[in-house]
C-alpha cells in the first residue's frame, strides 16, 4: 500500500498549519489505515522539526532514510512534483544528518545530555522523556537526574513558544489532572506530575 | 466537474470522521477476539479504579528525576491524597479530587492497543500479572503494567513513546489494599457544565470528548481509555507571531501553538507530539450567532 500524493499533500498542508477539515480527515484516516502513511507522517514531522530547530525530534534511523530515498530513485519518473520534493527532502535530510556525523556530532546529541539535544524546543527544567529502551529494570541513564539541562538552540518565535508551553504546563497541569485522573492507570499519579509550585496555586 | 468531485470528497470526510459535536461517543464494541484470561484481567483493571482503596508509598521517575510519594486512594468517599516525601520534612498530605468518568471496555481498548498478558514479577511483596498495551498507531503512548493479581491495581507502570523510549515509570514500594463498594456515580460520563466555544473538526481515532467547559478558559478533554489529553484555548496577544513550542515532564506534554485565527491553543496530556499537533490543528470555533 503506497501513500497517495493527495494524502501527502494533505499532510504537508496540516503540518504547515494550512490544512482544511478535509485535509485533517484524510490524514487521520490514512494514518489509521495505512502503515506507510504513518511512517510518512512521522518522517515529514521529523523533517519539519529538523528544519525548524536544526535538531532531531525523535530517534531516526538514518540508514533507513537513505535506503528509502535510494529505493525511490529508479521510480523517479513515476513520481509527481510532490514525490520529487519528498525524495529531495529525504536526501537533504540524510545529508544533514550525515554531515553532523562526519563533523563528529551525534545526530541524537551527546551521551551526556541526550534530552537537551535530541528534543527540539525548550526542555522543562525537570528531566523527562529520557530516550532509553523501554523495559523494566533498565539501568538509569548516566546521571541524567542531576545533569544540567541546557536549552536546545532556538530563536525567535520558537523560543517564545517554548517559554509559553512551559508556563502553560504549570498553569494547566492541575486542571488536566483533575479532569483525567480517573481515566489514567493510577488516579494519584496525574497529580504527582503537577509541579509543586503549580499544585499550590 | 471538479466541484462535484470536491463535494463528494467532503461528504465522504464528514461521514467517515467522527466529530466532537456530532458523535461524542463511538459505538461500543461488545465482543472481540480476546482470550478469556486477558478479558478477565482487563475487566479487573478497568474496574479497580472505582472499587479498590489503597494506601502506600510509591517511587515515581520522570526520565532521570525521581521522587517518593505517599498516596492514599478511597474511591468510596472520593478522598484521595498524596504527600511528596522528598520535598520537605513533615509536609502535610495534599488532597486531590478528580472528576468521575466512565471507563472504556476491553474491546474498545483492543482496537487501538495491542494487548497482551503474561505472568509478572513480585512488586511491593505482591503477586502480579503483566499487562502490555502497545499502540497500533503513532498517536498514543505504550504502557507496560504489573498489576496486582488479587485487586487488579497497577503496582508498577511504565509509559513509553511509540518508538519505545521510556518517558515515565512508577512503582509501589509498599501498599495495603481493600475492596470497596463502587460509588454510585462511578460510571457517569463527562461532567460538563457548559459547552466550550470550540470543537474539533476531526478527532484522532479512538479518542472521544469526555469533558468540556469555559472555565478558567475554554477547554476540551479527550480520552481513548488509557491516554488522556486536554485542549485549552486562549486569545492570542496581537504582538505574538504564529508558532509552536512544547515542554515535557515524564509522560506529560504541553504543546502550545499560536493559530492564524489569533488563538493560542495548548494541548496538554499523555500523548505524543504528533497527536498534539493534530488536535491543535483541528480546533474550530463554533458559530454562536446562529
Amino acid at each position: 500500500m503506497t501513500v497517495a500524493d493527495a494524502i501527502k499533500e494533505s499532510m504537508s498542508a496540516v503540518i504547515d498549519g494550512e490544512g482544511s477539515d478535509l485535509d485533517i480527515a484524510r490524514v487521520l484516516k490514512a494514518v489509521e489505515e495505512n502503515p506507510e502513511a504513518r511512517v510518512h507522517w512521522q518522517r515529514i514531522q521529523q523533517a519539519r522539526g529538523l528544519l525548524r530547530t536544526g535538531q532531531l525530534e525523535r530517534n531516526i534511523d538514518v540508514s533507513h532514510a537513505v535506503r528509502e530515498s535510494l529505493k525511490s530513485q529508479p521510480r523517479r519518473r513515476q513520481l509527481g512534483p510532490l514525490g520529487s520534493l519528498a525524495v529531495a527532502a529525504s536526501v537533504t535530510f540524510a545529508m544533514v544528518l550525515g554531515g553532523q556525523t562526519l563533523l563528529g556530532q551525534s545526530p541524537l546529541g551527546s551521551a551526556a545530555n541526550p534530552i537537551a539535544t535530541a528534543v527540539p524546543g525548550g526542555v522543562v527544567p525537570i528531566p523527562g522523556a529520557a530516550p532509553v529502551q523501554a523495559r523494566f529494570g533498565a539501568p538509569k541513564p548516566a546521571d541524567l537526574s542531576r545533569a544540567p539541562i541546557t536549552k536546545a538552540a532556538d530563536s525567535g518565535s520558537s523560543a517564545i513558544y517554548d517559554q509559553l508551553a512551559r508556563e502553560r504546563f504549570e498553569r494547566y497541569a492541575q486542571a488536566h489532572a483533575r479532569s483525567t485522573a480517573n481515566l489514567q492507570p493510577n488516579v494519584v499519579v496525574p497529580f504527582a506530575r503537577v509541579p509543586e509550585n503549580a499544585a499550590s496555586q | 466537474m471538479k466541484f462535484w468531485v470536491l463535494a463528494l470528497l467532503a461528504s465522504w470526510a464528514i461521514l467517515t470522521t467522527p466529530t466532537a459535536t456530532a458523535n461524542p461517543e463511538p459505538k461500543v464494541a461488545s465482543s472481540c477476539a480476546m482470550s478469556e484470561a486477558l478479558k478477565t484481567a482487563l475487566d479487573g483493571f478497568l474496574g479497580a479504579a472505582s472499587s479498590v482503596g489503597y494506601r502506600g508509598t510509591m517511587l515515581v521517575e520522570y526520565g532521570g528525576d525521581r521522587e517518593f510519594i505517599e498516596v492514599h486512594v478511597d474511591p468510596e468517599s472520593g478522598k484521595n491524597g498524596l504527600k511528596r516525601l522528598n520535598k520537605s520534612a513533615g509536609a502535610a498530605p495534599r488532597g486531590v479530587a478528580s472528576l468521575p468518568h466512565g471507563r472504556r471496555g476491553p474491546c474498545e481498548l483492543a482496537r487501538y492497543y495491542g494487548l497482551a498478558i503474561e505472568p509478572g514479577p513480585a512488586v511491593a511483596g505482591r503477586a502480579t500479572y503483566r499487562l502490555s498495551a502497545r499502540p497500533r498507531d503513532t498517536l498514543r503512548l505504550a504502557y507496560v503494567m504489573d498489576i496486582d493479581a488479587e485487586f487488579h491495581v497497577p503496582l508498577r507502570v511504565l509509559a513509553a513513546s511509540p518508538e519505545g523510549k521510556i518517558l515515565e515509570r512508577y512503582e509501589f514500594a509498599n501498599i495495603a489494599l481493600e475492596a470497596q463498594a463502587a460509588p454510585v456515580n462511578a460510571d457517569i460520563g463527562g461532567a460538563a457544565a457548559e459547552s466550550s466555544k470550540y470543537y474539533l473538526a476531526a478527532v484522532p481515532p479512538g479518542f472521544t470528548v469526555v469533558d468540556q467547559g469555559r472555565q478558567p478558559v475554554d477547554f476540551l478533554v479527550l480520552s481513548d481509555g488509557l491516554a488522556s489529553v486536554s485542549i485549552f484555548v486562549e486569545n492570542q496577544p496581537k504582538t505574538l507571531p504564529s508558532g509552536e513550542g512544547f515542554a515535557l515532564r515524564g509522560a506529560s506534554l504541553s504543546y502550545t501553538r499560536g493559530m492564524a485565527q489569533r488563538k493560542l491553543v495548548t494541548v496538554f496530556g499523555e500523548v505524543p507530539i504528533t497527536t498534539a499537533r493534530l488536535l491543535a490543528e483541528a480546533i474550530r470555533q463554533r458559530d454562536e450567532t446562529r
